[in-house]
């Protein structure tokens, strides 16, 4: 396991230089000279030239992709033009408030997605498995956005039930300490709080989960009605183990590695920030941040998104081919 | 003569094919003793799997329904148990195993898992006695290094040793009664004879009843002391093993004989019973056999058979041994 993981980690090295060679060319690939971009058509020629110096501009561009290297390397990610901060200091909480939501969308869609896939395939072409694949298929098609909307007016405006924007209560702002509203309010023992910052994901999180959790439901009610027609289901049965074991434990095992790979993209592309969601919700999420960053042309801020959430992607992607090697030990002796 | 084990009698198992219940298994009896290794002979699809899954209680449903009978183990109807008795005795009282040791083992977990659970399931032992047991079990089937292979996964194990495993999951609880269906069919011809070696040893040392089921006559004369010969879910002929494989009184039991290569040496042509065995459900009258049988009169096709007493111990379903 432990090769395994290490010849894991070392195919990252590439991967991440590719990654930073193209996060690099995005502001030389715009036409036009990015000092102009960056000032405005109507700088002065002293002010460009002031900003080719301090940007290394004039360098050489090999030059200039060993420093950016070297700067990201020491987790300097540039200044944003519109706040002139930091971006690594900024960009910080928007990623925490993306997380929490993925994290319980996630937990949603694999919840529900799960055991409805596993109940289709257990009682194939019972009222169930049509009712929930019928579910799953108007669950794929809808688009976020109206989901969304209906929810909030469902929930939040006709039936008053749960709130339908922010994070929180904007009227008792929570004491960010880490980021993740949920941690810090069990932190500063604020459980009042802890219970509307559960309020405020359920409409947001559902409406970013449903897509996952059809996908999953799919394609674990696939892969479990493969699982149960085998013959070692035959065998669990014939060593008097009990139904519920066979289906969860003996077909589930082996009929989660596509599960696994959806949820692993579906959580890369909720994490990358659901740029709808986010706005319908008002969530200060990094879709949002990556939004206003390209409405201002904000280049630094649009570079550095893009590498901190490629980042993530591929981390998401190392961690589940960890998890490949622990549901299929066939994989790691490859 | 020891007490029975199993008794089946009059066991008729239907397969519903669009709507229509169609009859695989048709007033099927018969009886297994403490300690004896039964055959159980057939061609493909003459009903000997489905009732051995019928005895386990694992006839797939839908589609199938055994419809009527009873299935005696120990005196117990099982055909009347519940689901949670049924968990009791399989693994336990009575086990199985398969034909395919590639794919009856699950592929993602280890040896000793598999062989644990077993153990975990009927006995309440923890999880260091478990482990030992299920060395114990690997060294009873002559794995070796059994310490390492229960920290192994199937697909490291080459097939004639799963099959050992498949044997040791099987036996770890010290079953009275072990079906094996057809377990020496996909390995080769060298560790076929070490799987039977297996098998007669377990019968003859822990005293296990075996219900062995094959289409291979030379297996049966090797190891079993009884043949069940089945014939379209039928029983059609059974007897002590020695009586049957000299003087078969049934011309099914007979042409099966005949279609052994290599019992006649000056023989070039290798002899098959002409024709197929019929469809469940399409002979509603006479002897199922007629239809390919040489012998058969007007009568045959006419009037079903019954169970002809031919011998000690020995019946035939087929008209030729009436008042004989």
């Amino acid at each position: 396991m432990l090769a395994y993981t290490l010849r894991r980690v070392a195919m990252l090295v590439p991967v991440l230089l590719g990654m930073s060679i193209i996060v690099f060319m995005i502001i030389h690939a715009i036409p036009g000279d990015p000092a102009v971009i960056i000032l405005g058509q109507k700088a002065t020629p002293e002010a460009i030239a002031e900003l080719h110096a301090s940007l290394g501009l004039n360098d050489p561009w090999y030059v200039q992709y060993f420093s950016y290297l070297k700067n990201i390397a020491g987790g300097d990610l540039g200044t944003s033009i519109q706040t002139k901060t930091a971006i690594s200091k900024e960009i910080g909480p928007y990623l925490a408030a993306t997380f929490e939501l993925t994290v319980f969308s996630m937990l949603f869609a694999i919840f529900i997605g799960v055991n409805a896939g596993i109940l289709s395939a257990w009682r194939r072409n019972s009222w169930f498995d049509y009712t929930a694949m019928l579910i799953a298929l108007i669950g794929v098609s809808m688009p976020v956005f109206w989901l969304g909307l209906m929810e909030q007016w469902l929930f939040a405006q006709h039936l008053n039930w749960l709130p339908s924007i922010g994070r929180v209560n904007a009227r008792d702002p929570v004491e960010s300490i880490s980021g993740f509203y949920v941690l810090d309010t069990i932190l500063a023992r604020r459980f009042d709080q802890l219970e509307d910052v559960f309020k405020h994901l359920v409409l947001p999180g559902i409406a970013m989960g449903t897509v996952p959790m059809a996908i999953i439901a799919r394609i674990t009610r696939a892969g479990m009605s493969e699982a149960m027609a085998s013959e070692y289901i035959r065998t669990a049965r014939s060593k008097g183990v009990h139904e519920f074991m066979v289906v969860y434990k003996h077909a589930l095992k082996n009929a989660f590695i596509p599960i696994l790979t959806v949820i692993g993209l579906q959580t890369g592309m909720l994490l990358g920030g659901a740029v709808l969601t986010e706005t319908i919700f008002g969530w200060p999420g990094i879709g949002r941040y990556l939004y206003s960053a390209i409405s201002a042309r904000d280049y630094p801020v649009i570079q550095s998104g893009i590498l901190v959430i490629a980042v993530i992607f591929v981390c998401i992607n190392l961690v589940v081919d960890l998890l490949y090697a622990y549901f299929d030990p066939r994989i790691k002796h490859r | 003569m020891n007490p029975p084990i199993l008794e089946v009698s009059r066991l008729r198992i239907d397969f519903s094919a669009n709507q229509r219940p169609l009859s695989v298994i048709d007033d099927l009896d018969l009886t297994i003793r403490e300690g004896e290794l039964v055959g159980i002979v057939g061609e493909s699809g003459s009903g000997k799997s489905i009732t051995s899954l019928a005895v386990m209680g694992l006839v797939p449903s839908p589609p199938g329904k055994i419809e009527s009978g009873e299935i005696r183990f120990k005196g117990e109807d099982l055909t009347k148990a519940t689901p949670k008795r049924m968990r009791q005795l399989r693994g336990n009282e009575m086990s199985m195993i398969f034909q395919e040791p590639m794919t009856s083992l699950n592929p993602v977990f280890t040896i000793g898992d598999q062989i644990g659970e077993s153990i975990r399931i009927h006995a309440r032992v923890g999880k260091k006695e478990a482990k030992r047991l299920a060395v114990e079990a690997l060294n009873r089937v002559g794995i070796p290094r059994a310490e390492e292979v229960i920290r192994e996964y199937p697909h490291q194990l080459s097939g004639g040793m799963r099959q050992r495993v498949m044997i040791a999951i099987a036996t770890v609880c010290n079953p009275s009664l072990l079906i094996a269906d057809e377990p020496t069919t996909a390995l080769d011809v060298t560790i076929q004879a070490q799987i039977l070696d297996l098998l007669r040893s377990l019968n003859r040392e822990a005293g296990t009843a075996i219900m062995l089921i094959t289409h291979d006559l030379g297996v049966v004369a090797e190891l079993c002391d009884k043949v069940i010969v089945m014939y379209a879910g039928q029983v059609v002929e059974e007897g002590d093993v020695r009586s049957i494989l000299m003087h078969p009184k049934h011309p099914y039991t007979a042409a099966l004989l005949e279609s052994v290569p290599g019992r006649d040496a000056d023989r070039e042509r290798l002899i098959s019973i002409p024709g197929s065995m019929p469809a469940p459900g399409t002979v509603t009258q006479g002897c199922r056999f007629a239809s390919r049988c040489s012998y058969a009169t007007g009568k045959c096709r006419e009037r079903v058979p019954p169970l002809f007493e031919v011998g000690n111990d020995h019946v035939s379903r087929c008209w030729l041994n009436e008042a004989k």
